[in-house]
Order: structure tokens, then C-alpha cells, then sequence
């Protein structure tokens, strides 16, 4: 019978979560060993504790139990300890659940970056890291405030003098 | 509540930064105060600097002058070296890197003629000149450091500067090599003049980017294929030239595998760079002034001692002057001998003796497993080396054709306990241990 361990959102809603999926979290890892099996986690909302525990089963599951030759190669490529985290994620099938998982507005996504920091969870906070990075790349100014609801806090003269200041990083080969 | 990309921790926002191109970050730095403040933040230069250019500790431009910051530092080569995939432009600059580091530490004279790299005008210059495109590899090299100034117009300075070729070279009898790196101008008078003499070369391609000006040894760049050759002892007869690199390594076009292109000077100054670093070769002794290409580690060269007679050998490939219809003499093949006695002195027969004298040598060259060569000789290059407990290491070269490779040199010294001319005990054999002669995947 696995572990149990519960986890308690900030509004009050509790989560009975597996050990090997809680301890994807540092945090909860390193915890739960000074023998406490109940976290409160008042910064967590239980929408976002929702998302966090699904990623995390995910990869528990992942890194337990290799479903894939890639994903075995992965794990026996790592370190020996049931949880890895080998950067990048190798297993093809993985990465495409982590690219649905991540398809999510930009709002939540920044709730779950900062409650994955917060637990210490380095593969999620590194996933929405690189879709925001996404989210930017190759957008003009404008389209990147477009895309993050940002208002434009410049005068004509400042966003003149930025654009001329900057353009020397858009001359391409 | 909900966070805005504005709102989120320096960390968060700083981390997101960091994942970004250059030019991304320059757009975000338009967006708003907040993202301006982030995006312009030095450390984020700083990390865009070592990740693009390998260029960590201080804020250096392309000459190597102080910017006021890791951004200006950043401006500066990336206006320098746009032109070209910047993954390359890192990778030639930390191959440059490497080996100017491994001079200064090891031969600084040698990496004092290393000179500042040219400008793209110039390389257009040279192209136009010769008739040929450049692969962008060769080109972003010569960007970083434009060769050796070791040619200049004083015979006597000329041959003081011969030795200091920085791919370095061997001397066995009256067969002297060092091979320098040329400077832009001196490709294109050197390829003018090879081309004029070999007609087999005048397909406007090859470029002469290495050479050794003792005995006549020249690396030529196929520009059309990235590959490079080094000519044998037919070259000025027919061009007949060898491939200095694995073939398969060389590739002129990024492809769906790999990213960036890679040519043969680039591969082959990487190797160079890693035998330094490996100690493969060096210097002979700390105060000699050229790099020696007589392998110094195993599997290359051999290690026996016997009755306190220590013997290393190693052998280098001597493409100059080998022939690829040469018959017996195909694969021409330079041996250097090192023999030393250990500080506890000459062990035998359960004595110890302060010195001992060779008196002959014994050898036994195998080519493909054939012996070819069975020889016994007084001497080694007319001398009787006497070794004395401790001492520096008595070394000579001499040097083998063999009509096939593998091959391989092994044999045995005779040596008295004393000295010849008042011997203290019977004679006795030192074993050579056996080397290893074959064609080398790369050349130098």
C-alpha cells in the first residue's frame, strides 16, 4: 500500500497524494522527512495545487516505471535515486503530454511557475519557463504587450529612442 | 490573484530572460519600464556574452578592448560576426582560445606571432583575388586570428622565426619541418604560386592555409569540399595530395542533424588543440622553443625499461615524403628514440653500475605483419650514447618507409655496464618495445 501524504491549498481544499508523486517537490520531500504527513501550503490556491499534483503524477509514474526504451535510457542515464531529473526530457511521449499540459493562458501558467518555485519542483518551473519564452520569441513590442495584456508606460520619444537604441540586434545575417 | 509577466519575481522574470536570443531580449526591452529594466539588466548581457561568444570574466570586444558593459560587449560582436551562425563564430573563438592559452602557458614566443584575426572586407578581398568562396569556417577563423606573422623580409629574422610554427613539426637527419598557420595575404601568394606550378591544382579551389618552409610541406583547403590535404612527395609533379581528417567529420551545408557546418582547418585545429592539451605533444623540453610532433603518451609511444635503461619511442607520419606509388617506399615514416637511465643506476646480475655505454642496435620492422627490415648496426646516428643515473634523455630520430601500414619498429639496444672504452661487466640488451607505424586519421 503506497504512502499517503496530504496536501492542504491555501483555501483550505486537502489532497491525498501518493509519496512518490508529492516528492517530485523537494520541498514536500525534504518535509515530509522530519515525519510531518500534513502540508499546508497557504500561497498554493487549490485550482493551481490541482494542476501541480497532476504534473506530478505524470512524472512520478515516468520516472518509476519506464515505459519506453527512451525513457528507460533516460532514467538509467541519470542518477540512481527513484526520482530523476534529467534535463531535457527525452521520452517523445512525455514531452508531447508536457506540451499539452502546458497550453494554458499566460495567467495560468504564471500561477504554476511560482508554486512549482515555491515547492521547488525544477522540471515543471523549467517547462512554463520555456513556453513563456516561447510566448516571446520572434514578436515585435507590440505583440508582446498584446500577448501579456501590457500597457505601453512609454512616451513617443522613449519608444523611438528604444527602438533606434535596440535595432542593432535585429540586423540578420 | 492572478500575475502579470510584469509582476512576476526578479527571479522568475530574470530566468525567463535568460532563455531568450539577443534579439528577443532587445524586443522585450521595448515593451514597457518594467520589461526595459529587466532586459537591460548587465547580468543578462553577462549570460548572453558566454553563451553566444564564450566570453566570460570581462566584457572584451572582438579586439580585445574593454567595453564598459557585458552588453556594449555584446553589441560589438555581434555587429563584428553576425554574418555567420553564431554557434560557429563560439566554437572557432573557444578552438582560438584554447591554443592561445595553451601557448602563452607553454611557448609564449609561439603565441606571440599569432596575429589579431582579419576584417570581413579583407576576406572578400582575398576571395575576389583567388577566384574562390572560402567555407564559412575557414573564413570566421581567419575573422578571429589572421595566421602568423613569422614571414617577414629578413632572411636571418626568418630563420629564427622557423621554428615557432605553431602546429609545430621533426628533424630527422637533414629533413627539417614546422609547419606555420599563414597569414591571409600569404594564402593567397602561396596559392598563386602553387597553382601556377601544378597545374592539376589550378581548378580555382584549393587554398595553401599551412606550410613548412625548411623542407617544402603545404596543407591545401579544397574550398568546394572543406576538406584538407597535405602534399606528398609528388605534389609539385602531379598534385598528389592526402586527406588530413576523417572525411566523414567534413560537412560544408547545417543539415537536419547537426546545426552548423564544420571543415577540415576547423577540425583539424580542434585535434591539434586536444593533443596539446592532452599532452600528446608538446615541447620537447621546457626550454626549447618549437612544439614536437613525436607522440609522447600511450598507445603512440612505447615505454620498456630494462636493467634500469629506460627506452620511449614513438613514430610520426611523414606525409611529405611518402609516395602513394612508391612501392617499398610508400608510407614514409620518422622514429625518435629516447633512452635515459633511471636515478637507481644500471641494475644487472644483481650489481648496480653509475653509468652504461650502447654499443649496437637491433631492429625489426614489420609492415602488415611482414618483417621487411631486419637490421643490426653499431652506433645509433654514429653515436654511442653514454647514460649516466638521472639525466636528461639521450634523443635521436631516424626514419622508415614501409611499402604498407600497419606496421610496426621494435628491436633492442646492446649496452655495457660502464663505459665502452673500460667496460664493467658483460654486455646486455635493452629492449625497444614495439611502436606502432599507420597512416594517422588526422595529419599534421
Amino acid at each position: 500500500m503506497a504512502k499517503m501524504i496530504k496536501l492542504v491549498s491555501g483555501d483550505g481544499a486537502e489532497f491525498e497524494v501518493e509519496e512518490e508523486v508529492a516528492f517530485q517537490s523537494k520541498i514536500i520531500k525534504d518535509i515530509v522527512a522530519d515525519a510531518d504527513d500534513v502540508i499546508p501550503l497557504p500561497t498554493v490556491s487549490s485550482k493551481v495545487l490541482i494542476q501541480v499534483i497532476e504534473y506530478c503524477r505524470k512524472h512520478a509514474a515516468v520516472n518509476s516505471f519506464p515505459l519506453s526504451p527512451s525513457s528507460s535510457a533516460a532514467a538509467a542515464a541519470s542518477s540512481s535515486s527513484s526520482i530523476s531529473y534529467s534535463k531535457p526530457v527525452s521520452d517523445p511521449a512525455l514531452r508531447a503530454w508536457d506540451n499539452e499540459f502546458v497550453k494554458l493562458n499566460n495567467s495560468s501558467l504564471f500561477d504554476i511557475v511560482i508554486a512549482a518555485n515555491y515547492l521547488d519542483i525544477e522540471e515543471l518551473v523549467d517547462l512554463v519557463l520555456e513556453t513563456v519564452a516561447d510566448r516571446i520569441k520572434g514578436k515585435q513590442a507590440q505583440e508582446i504587450r498584446r500577448q501579456f495584456n501590457i500597457e505601453n508606460d512609454f512616451t513617443p520619444e522613449e519608444e523611438e529612442a528604444l527602438r533606434r537604441e535596440n535595432s542593432w540586434a535585429f540586423q540578420n545575417n | 490573484m492572478a500575475a502579470g509577466l510584469e509582476s512576476l519575481g526578479g527571479f522568475v522574470l530574470e530566468s525567463i530572460l535568460f532563455k531568450l536570443d539577443a534579439k528577443h531580449a532587445a524586443a522585450a526591452a521595448c515593451v514597457s519600464t518594467r520589461l526595459r529594466s529587466a532586459a537591460s539588466d548587465d547580468a543578462l548581457w553577462r549570460h548572453f556574452c558566454a553563451r553566444d561568444f564564450a566570453l566570460y570574466d570581462r566584457p572584451l570586444d572582438p579586439d580585445g578592448a574593454l567595453c564598459p558593459s557585458f552588453k556594449g560587449a555584446y553589441k560589438s560582436w555581434f555587429g563584428s560576426f553576425s554574418m555567420y551562425p553564431l554557434s560557429l563564430v563560439k566554437r572557432a573563438k573557444e578552438c582560438w582560445t584554447s591554443i592561445r592559452c595553451w601557448l602563452s602557458d607553454n611557448c609564449p614566443e609561439i603565441s606571440d606571432t599569432l596575429r589579431k584575426g582579419v576584417s570581413e572586407a579583407e576576406i572578400q578581398q582575398a576571395e575576389k583575388i583567388l577566384g574562390v568562396k572560402l567555407p564559412a569556417p575557414t573564413k570566421v577563423l581567419y575573422r578571429l586570428c589572421d595566421g602568423q606573422e613569422t614571414f617577414t623580409t629578413n632572411a636571418a629574422k626568418n630563420k629564427y622565426l622557423a621554428d615557432l610554427g605553431i602546429i609545430g613539426g621533426y628533424e630527422f637527419y637533414e629533413h627539417l619541418v614546422n609547419v606555420h598557420l599563414l597569414p591571409l595575404r600569404m594564402v593567397v601568394s602561396q596559392t598563386k604560386n602553387l597553382t601556377k606550378e601544378v597545374s592539376m591544382l589550378t581548378m580555382p579551389k584549393y587554398i595553401v592555409v599551412a606550410a613548412s618552409f625548411y623542407m617544402a610541406k603545404f596543407f591545401c583547403l579544397n574550398c568546394s569540399s572543406g576538406q584538407l590535404y597535405v602534399g606528398t612527395s609528388n605534389l609539385l609533379e602531379n598534385g598528389e595530395m592526402m586527406p588530413c581528417v576523417p572525411g566523414e567529420l567534413v560537412r560544408l551545408k547545417a543539415d537536419a542533424n547537426f546545426d552548423m557546418p564544420q571543415d577540415a582547418l576547423l577540425l583539424w585545429l580542434e585535434e591539434h588543440n586536444r593533443r596539446l592539451r592532452s599532452s600528446m605533444i608538446k615541447t620537447r623540453h621546457p626550454s626549447s622553443r618549437s612544439i614536437c610532433l613525436f607522440p609522447e603518451t600511450s598507445p603512440y609511444c612505447s615505454v620498456a625499461v630494462t636493467n634500469g635503461v629506460q627506452v620511449r619511442a614513438s613514430a610520426v607520419f611523414v606525409p611529405e615524403a611518402s609516395d602513394a606509388n612508391g612501392g617499398e617506399e610508400s608510407y614514409y615514416f620518422s622514429y625518435s628514440i629516447r633512452m635515459s637511465l633511471l636515478p637507481e643506476g644500471c641494475m644487472l646480475d644483481g650489481v648496480y653500475y653509475s653509468s652504461c655505454q650502447l654499443h649496437s642496435r637491433h631492429w625489426i620492422i614489420r609492415s602488415k605483419d611482414t618483417i621487411v627490415s631486419n637490421v643490426h648496426g653499431e652506433a645509433v646516428i654514429g653515436q654511442y650514447p653514454l647514460l649516466l643515473p638521472g639525466e636528461e634523455e639521450f634523443v635521436y630520430q631516424s626514419c622508415t618507409p614501409v611499402p604498407g601500414v600497419p606496421g610496426s619498429v621494435e628491436g633492442s639496444f646492446t649496452f655495457v655496464p660502464g663505459r665502452l672504452s673500460r667496460p664493467e661487466g658483460r654486455q646486455f640488451d635493452v629492449k625497444v618495445a614495439p611502436f606502432i607505424l599507420e597512416k594517422p586519421e588526422y595529419i599534421f
